[in-house]
């Protein structure tokens, strides 16, 4: 259970999404390990503010992601280069100031996953 | 520091291990640090580690520290804190196995000054619990014997000093000779083993009556051997399950019936929570009691020291060595290790408080550690179901709730931290890594004065001073500092460049993957395959994936599938389906197949390339605006509820929303339950199961105290008041509630009006207004592209193409296509959805004010535009005011006033299901009404449901029980004594109008019994009561009685149906006509002229011959007419003559008289004749019509004989009346006939007599006749009048009842009885016989039947008849 991307059942409803990475990994998890993607910048790790603040029990949609660089939508959903694991469609809430500064000092581009923003950016066709 | 760190949970506790790990941080300000120096090992803290503790489910996850009871020196305090530096305390709190710990400093208490450190921590919160339970609970007296059942443990000893200081006498039960003497020696009077087969036999003998103990104390339970052991009417206090082998013991109640027994469960922290104050008193309690130095604390034996030796401690406690508690030592320095002489011993929990098991149990040590597991694995089954209904009623809505329950969960007898407090704990500080290593030199030293420290002996031990203390601890203090000085700069360097490292690494990933936009699929991408599913379950399908995935992971194989995908949430258009990203099918459905949920069987379909992106998108979340409405999705409770958004919490996540709760107050509980866990066996309780749900109402203090007192809590600030219920706020009666944002929705709220009445706003004057701003907003929320139709001028207000004005070509849902009338795209048509849409106003429009200021509902003139800004001039004051255009809308009507209002002035409305109101002011958008209480309430239209109207038949009953309607002026009783008119009536209610009131626009409201009536408006008579005479049954006309039987009804169809009749009276009279049908006494008959049916009465008919137009007498009453008929009809028969002839049958009988007559009847006779010889043929004529029809006949019956007469006298039957009967006999002279019914008239009486003879007497009957005429006339007065009578009747009742008789016959009558009379006086005989007959007949009905005809034949007939008389003669 350690290593692996699984939440049984009974944790399911303490799962929170990372709202830089769209992670979804138990409240637990992410006191224990922090975030597998944003933590260098989040430092999620033992920090539960921070974790209050940075990931969000709202999500929606549900994906596991064995492959994030041959997976099309590991790619669509701009998770390439992220550890496989559970990963979140949509993520609401709204990523702290500091945070997002600090992603951006870290060089991640946060574009926010709830959808407020259009990322069909080719869209033309 | 250093701390036994639970990283993952172990099975072996052999493998716990002490880590370095951050000091805890202070989460508030109400934290003090404790260095500690001990801590007990109970039972919570074997099952912790394992993971096998229920709240190791949610609260106490890895990573945290283990340990739950300590004592220590205050390090560091809140100015303001009781507990000052150097202060030794002890306490309870998750994270005790540590060198620091971070409490909160009302979890804390001092230590006394009696006890160490050690000893204190010994005690803990056992004492008080026993105590609560002993004293408290189970209210034990001095003098009463009490059987304490794990005795030996940490709960039990505190248990037997406690019976001891009350003065009672104590029965301890252990499990071995060592626990034996340990438990005397603390004070037990006798002491049983377990092992003892009939130990509780030996219990009871060894009381003092040999009936068995007062109270039991079972900290094992073992309720059924505590029942052997109890007397009669005894109590039973469960403290708590220790060492039950992982089986709850099932009780047979019988028991406790057999005993009277009180069997009281204790869960003291649950009490806690519950009642706080309870646990006050029950620490000060106790608190008395140890400073009244009766409580020795029981230290277990052996020394445990240091944090490493907690693996050993735990193994004593769970082999059931340890007796009393087990204590490590920890931080200990020089002097300390002095006061903990009684080196720490492991010592068992309250859960543990346990006998040994038994001894051949003991050295399997793995066995018992199995079935231990047993137990919490079941208990762990048990609260996954719990929490597995809590999920499916999903009341959880916060972590907070989260958190409430587990708190329920929590064994009550192990003192834990609670889950904030844990919380705030596991998190940890990075920066005091520093502060541990020092703690690692410190333990070293701590070592060796240990070794010192066991020297001596407990009883040896002095306590330090708190100054001792203080000081060294600061000095303690200061060592540290100075090491975190010296390593702070290294360390920081070294954190800082590992974490600008991995970030670098992380940039370099990120380039690596390309932050880049979203690549559209292409064919070279893996293919994807929607999966369906049970819908609801796509999560746990997807994890079931993950898990395979993992597995093959770790196997060493690559995954095929790249990933798995759901988008339901269980409710969305993509649930009940998951999508599998693989390169080949097969891959795919190798990663599904045999899941749970996954329907294989209904095939796959795969995502067009075109089609994937569509998978993932995402839905913008209805953002959420304060004081706008939502509807609740979660918890089930509100599921639907209106809310109104209170307040949008910065993360995005949270939202505080106001509610109308929905609160039973607990009416609904089962008092038998248990207390305590209401709450959750409730939750348990819904599960699947679709409940009722209270009412919403808003929150009522006094409800809530009725039987919930204990939960609430009030905290009123300045005009609010604010109570907490529960652990919910409810302000102003809303209930206020924090929920996640995905709980509520702000799409489709359309709140109905009866939702909106509920957040009204009550003003301090206690009139309720409704946020028309928040009302406006959520309506438009469903706002559509209707409201604009083709031709509008709008803007784009928002979005991209902010500022482009066009006109709306077409309107699709809520796309609105516009041609662009302005600026650059002038001519071009674009596309916008209908919210970023306005209409587009232009100087001296007439717009309104629709929301976004103070003007709301005001209607203008616009003046001037400048930007979005508009002005107008409002029609209500004549000022102008400036609102932004989006506020705006154009007024319905720009012309006229009030003309786009659908409620007119006094229009009854319905406001809701139950509320009506009378409209006494309309305005455009807001009706001020007078509801049915008399409350005025302002509304918008479209508020209102519909428009009632009047009911013309709604009657209400005044004070005085007179009927009132509308329109009767009616005045109040007392009160204001007002008065109007009744304008409407709904249920009781009136509606009354008085132009002379300036209030409500004249209208008032008041019951109806409330009311008396002035006048009514038609002039109705005024109630005088109930008309008693309706009721009295004496005055009720004679129904069979006194009214006399009623004429039989004469069977089958009525003859009269399908006759032609002329009408002789009323408003169609003289028309002709067929009846078509009949009912008792009208026909219905349609009018040849026109083409119509009217109802008129039988007697106002004349049945006319179809064919001649003649009339003919007829009619069931009538039998005389159908005589007359017969007659009429014979007349042809005269003609005939033959016809007659014809008859002769009848005449052939009647030959004796006949010949008399036969000459004479010449023409007639037949008819006559016809009236004796055809008695049959009649019969059924005369018969049935006249005798029928008469109430006498019947007695006729016989008369059939007559027949022949019938005809005639049938008249008399009606003159005949009562009499006729008698006529019987007339019969006789059924041949007289025709002519002397008279007579029969007349004879009633006597005549019968004389019927026969004129039967016999063909020529007699002239004698007759004549006799009797003149009889009638002449002599016999009676015969006289009582002739006249009958001849009275005989014109005017007989022939009434001839009914025909009056029209035809009266004629006839006058023409008849002249003649009659004439013939009376009529010398001639014969001929007056017969004139006499008929004049008679005159009387008698029937000659006016015959002649009736007669008149109707032509006068001219009646002579004849007289002229042929002649010829008789």
């Amino acid at each position: 259970m350690s290593n692996g991307n699984f939440i049984p059942t009974s944790q399911a409803r303490h799962m929170r999404a990372c709202m830089v990475c769209s992670v979804v990994r138990t409240y637990t998890q992410f006191l224990q390990s922090g975030c597998p993607n944003c933590d260098a910048f989040l430092e999620l790790t033992g920090n539960s503010d921070a974790i209050q603040d940075c990931t969000s029990q709202v999500f929606e949609g549900l994906m596991t992601v064995s492959n994030t660089s041959r997976s099309w939508v590991a790619r669509y959903q701009r998770l390439e280069g992220y550890v496989p694991g559970v990963y979140a469609v949509q993520v609401e809430g709204i990523l702290p100031e500091d945070a997002v500064v600090a992603a951006e000092q870290a060089g991640v581009h946060y574009i926010p996953r709830d959808g407020s923003v259009s990322e069909a950016l080719p869209n033309e066709n | 520091m250093k701390a036994v760190v639970i990283d993952e949970f172990v099975s072996n506790l052999a493998h716990l291990k002490v880590k370095e790990t951050p000091s805890p941080r202070q989460t508030s300000t109400r934290n003090v640090r404790v260095k500690i120096t001990h801590a007990a090992v109970t039972h919570v803290d074997m099952l912790y580690a394992q993971g096998l503790h229920q709240n190791n489910r949610r609260h106490v996850q890895p990573p945290f520290i283990l340990g739950t009871e300590y004592a220590g020196i205050v390090t560091s305090s809140p100015p303001t804190s009781a507990f000052k530096p150097g202060t030794r305390v002890f306490g309870g709190s998750l994270g005790s196995f540590a060198e620091e710990i971070c409490v909160d400093e009302g979890d804390m208490r001092k230590v006394p000054d009696q006890w160490s450190n050690a000893e204190a921590c010994a005690v803990g919160s056992s004492g008080a619990v026993s105590w609560g339970s002993l004293i408290s609970v189970a209210d034990l007296k001095a003098g009463e014997t009490v059987l304490i059942l794990g005795a030996s443990g940490g709960l039990g000893v505190m248990a037997v000093q406690i019976a001891k200081a009350v003065g009672a006498k104590v029965i301890a039960v252990v499990g071995d000779k060592e626990k034996a003497a340990m438990i005397r020696d603390v004070g037990a009077d006798e002491v049983v083993d377990y092992h003892d087969e009939r130990w509780e036999e030996k219990v009871r003998s060894l009381t003092d009556d040999g009936e068995g103990v007062h109270v039991v104390y079972d900290a094992i339970g073992a309720v059924e051997s505590s029942l052997k052991c109890l007397r009669y009417r005894g109590r039973v206090v469960v403290v708590g399950f220790a060492a039950r082998g992982g089986k709850m013991e099932e009780i047979r109640t019988n028991r406790i019936l057999l005993k009277s027994a009180m069997v009281h469960g204790y869960r003291f922290g649950e009490d806690g929570r519950h009642d706080p104050q309870r646990i006050r008193d029950v620490w000060n309690g106790f608190m008395k009691m140890v400073e009244s130095r009766s409580i020795k604390p029981v230290i277990y034996k052996e020394d445990y020291r240091g944090l490493e030796a907690v693996p050993s401690a735990l193994d004593g406690l769970r082999t059931h060595k340890v007796w009393g508690r087990a204590i490590l030592r920890i931080n200990e320095e020089k002097g300390s290790g002095q006061r903990d002489d009684f080196n720490p011993e492991p010592m068992v929990d309250e859960d543990d408080v346990k006998p040994a098991a038994p001894p051949k149990r003991k050295p399997v040590a793995t066995e018992d550690h199995d079935e231990d597991e047993d137990l919490d694995l079941t208990r762990k089954v048990d609260d996954e179901e719990e929490e597995d209904d809590e999920e499916g009623a999903g009341e959880d809505v916060e972590n907070d709730d989260d958190d409430d329950d587990d708190e329920e969960d929590e064994d009550e007898d192990e003192v834990v931290a609670r889950p904030h407090k844990r919380r705030k704990k596991t998190k940890r500080n990075m920066f005091v890594d520093v502060e541990a290593e020092v703690d690692d030199e410190e333990d070293e030293e701590e070592e060796g004065d240990d070794d010192v420290a066991d020297e001596i002996h407990p009883e040896d031990d002095i306590d330090p001073t708190g100054a001792d203390l203080d000081d060294r601890h600061h000095r303690e203090l200061d060592i540290q500092r100075q090491h975190n000085a010296q390593k702070d700069a290294e360390d920081i360097a070294r954190e800082l460049d590992e974490k600008y490292r991995r970030r670098e690494m992380q940039r370099a990933q990120k380039a690596a993957a390309g932050s880049v936009p979203m690549a559209l699929p292409t064919v070279n991408d893996p293919s994807i395959w929607g999966v369906r599913c049970r819908p609801g379950k796509e999560r746990e399908i997807i994890m079931a994936i993950t898990k395979r995935i993992d597995e093959q992971v770790r196997v060493g194989l690559t995954p095929k599938v790249y990933s798995a995908f759901e988008r339901g949430g269980g409710t969305g258009p993509m649930s009940g389906y998951l999508y599998v990203e693989a390169d080949a099918k097969q891959d795919m459905v190798e990663i599904v197949e045999g899941i749970q949920n996954v329907f294989m069987g209904s095939g796959q379909i795969a995502i067009e390339v075109k089609e994937r992106p569509d998978l993932l998108r995402k839905r913008k979340r209805a953002a959420l605006e304060e004081n706008g409405f939502v509807r609740m999705i979660r918890p089930p409770l509100y599921k639907g509820d209106l809310a109104k958004v209170v307040e949008v919490h910065p993360n995005g996540l949270d939202c505080t929303v106001q509610l109308v709760p929905r609160l039973d107050y607990g009416l609904g509980e089962d008092a038998n339950a248990a207390g305590g866990d209401g709450n959750k066996r409730k939750r348990g309780g819904n599960f699947g199961r679709v409940t009722e749900r209270p009412d919403q109402k808003l929150f009522s203090e006094q409800d809530a105290k009725k039987r919930h007192m204990k939960f609430l809590t009030m905290g009123g600030s300045t005009g609010q008041k604010t109570f907490t219920y529960k652990g919910d706020d409810y302000q102003n009666g809303y209930l206020i509630k924090d929920v996640k944002i995905n709980f509520v929705t702000a799409e489709n709220v359309k709140p109905t009006m009866e939702e909106m009445q509920l957040f009204a706003i009550t003003s301090a004057d206690g009139t309720e207004t409704l946020d028309l701003v928040a009302v406006q907003a959520a309506q438009k929320a469903a706002q559509s592209g209707s409201t604009f139709v083709s031709g509008d001028s709008v803007e784009i207000y928002e979005g991209e193409q902010k500022g482009i004005r066009g006109t709306t070509v077409t309107v699709t849902g809520d796309i609105v296509t516009l041609r662009v009338s302005e600026g650059e795209l002038t001519g071009r048509r674009i596309d916008a959805p209908v919210k970023t849409l306005r209409k587009l106003f232009r100087d001296g429009d007439h717009v309104k004010v629709i929301g976004g200021s103070k003007y709301i509902d005001e209607v203008g003139m616009v003046t001037r535009i400048k930007g979005d800004k508009i002005t107008l001039l409002c029609d209500s004051t004549q000022s102008e005011i400036t609102v932004f255009s989006k506020d705006l809308k154009r007024a319905a009507d720009s012309a006229t006033l009030g003309n786009d209002s659908d409620f007119e002035l006094y229009d009854l409305v319905q406001i809701d299901a139950s509320t009506v109101g009378c409209v006494i002011k309309v305005d455009r958008e807001i009706l001020r009404v007078v509801d049915q209480n008399g409350n005025v309430r302002s509304i918008i239209h479209s508020q209102v449901s519909s428009v009632v109207g009047r009911n013309k038949n709604a009657v209400a009953t005044d004070r005085d029980g007179s009927e009132i309607r509308n329109d009767d002026t009616v005045k109040e009783h007392g009160g204001d004594g007002r008065q109007g008119k009744v304008i409407y009536i709904h249920r009781g209610i009136l509606f009354i109008q008085n132009r002379e009131l300036i209030e409500n626009g004249g209208l008032f409201v008041t019951r109806s019994t409330n009311v008396a009536t002035m006048a009514a408006k038609s002039g109705r008579a005024q109630a005088t009561g109930p008309d008693l005479g309706a009721l009295n049954p004496a005055l009720q006309p004679q129904g069979t009685n006194g009214a006399g039987m009623a004429p039989p009804r004469s069977m089958g169809r009525d003859k009269l149906i399908g006759k032609t009749v002329i009408i002789r009276k009323g408003p169609y009279k003289g028309l002709l006509g067929i009846v078509k049908d009949t009912m008792n006494d009208d026909a219905r008959i349609e009018l040849h002229t026109k083409n119509k049916q009217v109802s008129v009465r039988k007697e106002l008919l004349t049945v006319k011959d179809p064919i001649t137009g003649n009339s003919m007498d007829f009619g069931g009453k009538f039998p005389n007419r159908a005589r007359g008929g017969g007659f009429a009809g014979s007349t042809p028969n005269y003609s005939s003559g033959g016809g007659a002839g014809g008859r002769t049958p009848g005449w052939g009988n009647t030959s004796k008289s006949g010949p008399n007559w036969g000459a004479p009847a010449g023409g007639r006779t037949p008819g006559w004749g016809g009236g004796g010889g055809r008695t049959p043929g009649w019969g059924g004529d005369g018969g049935r019509t006249a005798y029928g029809g008469d109430g006498g006949r019947t007695a006729y019956g016989g008369a059939t004989a007559y027949g022949g007469n019938d005809g005639s006298r049938t008249a008399y039957g009606g003159s005949g009346d009562g009499s006729r009967t008698a006529y019987g006999g007339a019969t006789a002279y059924g041949g007289n006939d025709g002519s002397r019914t008279a007579y029969g008239g007349f004879n009633s009486g006597g005549r019968t007599p004389g019927g026969p003879s004129w039967g016999n007497s063909g020529s007699n009957s002239k004698s007759n006749l004549a006799a009797p005429t003149p009889a009638p006339y002449n002599a016999p007065t009676p015969g006289a009048y009582s002739a006249p009578t009958p001849g009275g009747y005989g014109a005017y009742s007989a022939p009434t009842p001839g009914g025909p008789p009056m029209d035809a016959p009266t004629p006839g009558n006058y023409a008849a009885p002249t003649p009659g009379d004439t013939s009376a006086q009529n010398p001639t005989r014969n001929y007056g016989g017969y004139g006499g007959g008929y004049g008679a007949t005159p009387a008698a009905a029937p000659t006016p039947g015959a002649w009736a005809e007669t008149p109707w034949g032509g006068a001219p007939e009646t002579p004849a008849p007289s002229g042929e008389d002649p010829q008789y003669d």
